[in-house]
């Protein structure tokens, strides 16, 4: 794990604050991640709901990246990385998976795909973050990225 | 995630408590269903989630699954207790137009009579 708080002048401000987890591609993992992005959102005073979606997002994604990953017959890795700017937290989770593309995840939410049991993974994290992005990584796999600004104190109020 | 089942005015109501995710609750809660309708003619479910701390799409995915299975033996399944994550998640992927949610046990028990 690396965390970065050099007095050198940021590259740009994502570079503020960060924190990098290369782990195996494995469910087993999951729960460190989790409680990593949202002990760092503690640290930043981001709401309790805040912290219950990026929670939530985190999770889909990782799951989706190890589920994805588990396919293939060697072991994969997966790369978690936290950063800070001034008003927002970023993720960004790369595999070395097949990856997804986000224009053909069904809508769960169409009366067709209701009842279906599964399917809603993406769909939520996508729905609970900012940004949300999957980006191809020629060679390597795919990236997914997203961030939550932090709210002003007016907004604050009443988001719990 | 733990379960406690018990049966009042004929209807099984199934207490949970804790986290239903990928792997863990997700198939302790679809066991248990099984296990109700594969023991009774028609059966009558609801599921208390008012201690249910976190919830994941495999999660949200197994009570759509227990809703259909216990519909399909002729029987209804309602939810009871939703804290506000979970009704926001609910919302979210528009299941809350699919399920009958109640605040409370009388008014969820009521509602089969």
């Amino acid at each position: 794990m690396n965390s970065n708080r050099s007095n050198e002048k940021p590259k740009t401000k994502r570079d503020n604050f960060s924190v990098e987890l290369n782990i195996p591609s494995e469910m087993e993992m999951i729960r460190l991640v989790e409680e990593l992005g949202t002990a760092l959102m503690d640290l930043r005073g981001y709401t309790e709901r805040d912290r219950d979606n990026i929670r939530l997002a985190i999770h889909e994604t990782l799951v989706n990246a190890i589920t994805h990953g588990s396919k293939s017959r060697k072991p994969m890795r997966v790369t978690v990385r936290f950063a800070f700017e001034e008003q927002c937290f970023y993720t960004d989770i790369e595999d070395e998976g097949e990856g997804f593309d986000l224009d053909t995840v069904k809508d769960p939410t169409h009366p067709q795909n209701l009842l279906e049991p599964t399917g809603r993974g993406i769909f939520l994290a996508q729905k609970l973050t900012e940004n949300f992005t999957v980006t191809r990584l020629p060679g390597k796999g795919f990236r997914v990225s997203f961030c939550r600004f932090k709210p002003r104190k007016n907004e604050e109020i009443g988001n719990d | 995630m733990k379960i406690k089942t018990r049966d009042r005015d004929d209807i099984a109501i199934l207490d949970i408590s804790g986290e239903i995710t990928i792997g863990q609750g997700d198939v302790q809660l679809r066991k248990e269903i099984n296990e109700l309708v594969n023991n009774k003619e028609i059966v009558n479910i609801i599921l208390n989630l008012s201690k249910v701390s976190f919830i994941d799409s495999s999660g949200i995915g197994e009570i759509v699954r227990s809703y259909t299975t216990v519909q399909k033996h002729g029987g209804k399944l309602k939810l009871m207790g939703l804290e506000s994550k979970v009704r926001d998640l609910l919302t979210i992927t528009q299941l809350i137009t699919v399920f009958e949610c109640f605040e409370g046990e009388e008014e969820a028990v009521a509602s089969y009579k």
